[in-house]
């Protein structure tokens, strides 16, 4: 296929399983984010990928060319670095064509990409100055622009937005987006924040303790978590367990939880009688509602700008509601119901989630 | 805490700074004085180039000096050069890799004399390295090795005796550079070569600097070694000296100690400056880049 594919992918540290039997696929032009806590395994895969580290077991594909073994300056990736990587004692300029000479190309060639990536970049003002002498956001594009000169078939993110502060953050993430795909690019992106992983990804593939947890498209991964890992660390859903008491409909189910009973719409039956649910904070409907209706007692109020949250406790367990507009406070009774729709079983074992 | 005066900085300094600059200028005054004629232990003292003139028209002199410079140009570029691949090994920890560290950087310790007397004992007639040559078939029969007439168990001295210091600067700048960095140049097509001309010297050229320098002075006005095991048919410069020095004419021998301080100071400073001029400037690759920008700029 076009594009990125690494099959089977295992790494093994002495006795230590970093990756366990990795899938990935990522078709050309698309944005995959690799995403998971830290240790997870993300930045490993990464290495992979761009050559810096052999598997132990699987293969990697560009472009359907195994690549496996060939080593990291002739596999046809560019990797933008957390640390930005830049070489500091070349200019702006000299930084961004050192991948273009490595490349053996003309002068004249390089001139003219050189130009195109500039411009792209707005680092005209820049090109003399040495690195020490650019701002964080600016380096990040110097990074970004050495990648982009290149024009590689795969680009590769390592965190590459974790040393900017968060207003400019979220202006280099739009840039990055808009970028790779003005430039059609495959790009691979790796990241522990999850907001950056569900504004900028075509699909995300979760990695918890060296096993895939779950790949999907943000919007599949935020609303249908199939673990507890996913949705706890993909916008911190509230889990519980239920007990599966009936089947009321085809894809309804009751369940016994401790807010009180509770039903469930899933194409998927549950795994077992016992199982774990999640739901979204703020996908309740504030107000008593006949299907699933709770009740409880708020005890903590957090006022977040855009939302507030509102805590509960049930059975010495934590829950929490998300509100754009309320005016309940620490004390007050609150009733709410959740939507069937909205509520989903989750599964416990990793591998059967990963297959 | 408000700043000391500079004065009151200078007067702290003075017992340590001071004493130096009182040596170290009192001997540089005393040679080139002398070599102009004061301080004449065996005559009249004054002003006169004499002692210069008679250098300068010796034959032997330029031999010395060509020798000396020989020694120490290739004594600076050898040990740095075989210690370049050596901090690259040793930049990432691995299992025994101090105990490594610490062997490298035995000949240290040794005194020179020590070094060379064992050399001389590993390459005598029925030595190993003959012995070694002979059983392996590539010599017919023992070779005299000792006092080569090219210098090469000199150099091989030189090597051994200055390369672990030029290890010690050059693993410290090495290990400094952030892995990333490397891995940068790596994953945009550097390969070994390529990194270690691009990345690794730039980024090291001041502990390079500082190795070339010092072993260059080192072996430049080395006496031991020449001594020991160095051609018997070409003197250094330490040996001119000695040579002048044990005949009492003192006037010429400081004529020959001022020439070594010079080489030392201009040598040093040139090869510190090529060094820099290589592997961090590169003013020619600099005024093509800026030349074919332009060009492109003026096409479009």
């Amino acid at each position: 296929m076009s594009g990125l594919a690494a099959k089977k992918i295992a790494v093994r540290f002495d006795a230590v399983d970093a990756l366990k039997n990795i899938d990935l696929e990522v078709p050309a032009g698309s944005f995959v984010t690799l995403l998971g806590p830290s240790g997870c395994g993300k930045t490993t895969l990464l290495n992979v990928i761009s050559g810096f580290l052999k598997p132990t077991d699987g293969r990697v594909y560009i472009d359907g060319i195994d690549v496996t073994d060939t080593p990291p300056e002739r596999r046809d990736t560019a990797l933008c670095f957390q640390s930005y990587a830049l070489f500091p004692h070349l200019s702006v300029e000299e930084n961004l064509v050192f991948g273009l000479r490595q490349r053996g190309m003309s002068g004249a060639d390089r001139a003219k990409r050189l130009r195109d990536v500039v411009g792209q970049l707005d680092l005209g003002d820049h090109l003399s100055k040495l690195p020490n002498q650019l701002s964080g956001g600016q380096q990040q594009r110097v990074s970004l622009g050495r990648a982009l000169t290149v024009r590689p078939s795969v680009i590769l993110f390592d965190e590459p937005l974790s040393n900017l502060d968060a207003k400019l953050r979220e202006t280099v993430r739009h840039e990055i987006r808009s970028i790779q795909q003005d430039f059609g690019l495959t790009a691979v992106y790796v990241t522990h924040d999850q907001n950056e992983a569900l504004a900028m990804s075509d699909k995300i593939f979760v990695l918890n303790k060296g096993q895939l947890e779950q790949a999907g498209t943000p919007q599949d991964l935020y609303h249908a978590p199939r673990t507890r890992f996913v949705a706890d660390f993909v916008g911190s859903a509230n889990v519980m367990q239920a007990r599966v008491v009936s089947r009321a409909q085809v894809d309804v189910w009751q369940v016994v939880t401790p807010l009180g009973p509770l039903m469930v719409r899933s194409d998927t039956p549950p795994e077992a009688d016992n199982v774990l649910i999640a739901w979204r904070a703020e996908a309740v409907i504030m107000g008593h509602d006949p299907v699933n209706a709770v009740t409880a007692k708020v005890v903590r109020r957090s006022f977040e700008g855009a939302y507030t949250d509102l805590f509960f406790d049930v059975e010495g367990k934590t829950f929490r509601v998300q509100q754009t507009e309320t005016n309940l406070v620490a004390g007050e009774d609150m009733t709410f119901s959740i939507l069937p729709d909205n509520i989903v079983f989750l599964s416990d074992s990793v591998s059967k989630v990963a297959s | 805490m408000t700043r000391p005066s500079p004065w009151f900085i200078a007067v702290l300094l003075l017992p340590g700074i001071g004493l130096i600059a009182v040596f170290i200028g009192a001997v540089i005054y005393i040679a080139i004085a002398q070599s102009v004629g004061f301080y004449n232990l065996t005559g009249d003292s004054g002003f006169s180039m004499e002692f210069w003139e008679k250098l300068i028209g010796r034959k032997s002199y330029w031999t010395a000096v060509r020798y000396s410079l020989f020694i120490g140009f290739w004594a600076a570029v050898l040990s740095v050069a075989v210690a370049y691949p050596l901090a690259l090994w040793l930049r990432k920890p691995f299992k025994g890799s101090l105990t490594i560290s610490a062997i490298l950087k035995a000949p240290l310790m040794i005194h020179g004399i020590v070094a060379a007397f064992l050399f001389l004992n590993i390459i005598s007639y029925n030595g190993l390295v003959n012995q070694l040559l002979v059983w392996t078939g590539i010599f017919d029969d023992p070779r005299r090795l000792q006092n080569d007439s090219g210098a090469v168990g000199l150099l091989f001295l030189q090597v051994w005796k200055n390369m672990p210091f030029a290890l010690l600067l050059l693993t410290g700048a090495v290990q400094s550079i952030p892995q990333d960095t490397l891995n940068a140049a790596q994953d945009l097509g550097a390969g070994t070569v390529e990194r270690f001309r691009r990345i690794i010297a730039p980024l090291t050229v001041s502990a390079m600097q500082a190795a070339l320098i010092i072993v260059f002075i080192d072996a430049l006005a080395d006496f031991t070694f020449q001594t020991t095991v160095g051609p018997t048919n070409r003197q250094s410069l330490s040996q001119y000296m000695e040579f002048f020095r044990g005949r009492g004419r003192w006037n010429e021998a400081a004529g020959v100690g001022v020439t070594l301080m010079a080489l030392s100071l201009i040598g040093a400073v040139l090869m510190a400056l090529t060094a820099r001029l290589i592997f961090r400037e590169r003013p020619i690759a600099r005024v093509v880049t800026w030349y074919e920008t332009r060009r492109v700029e003026a096409q479009t």
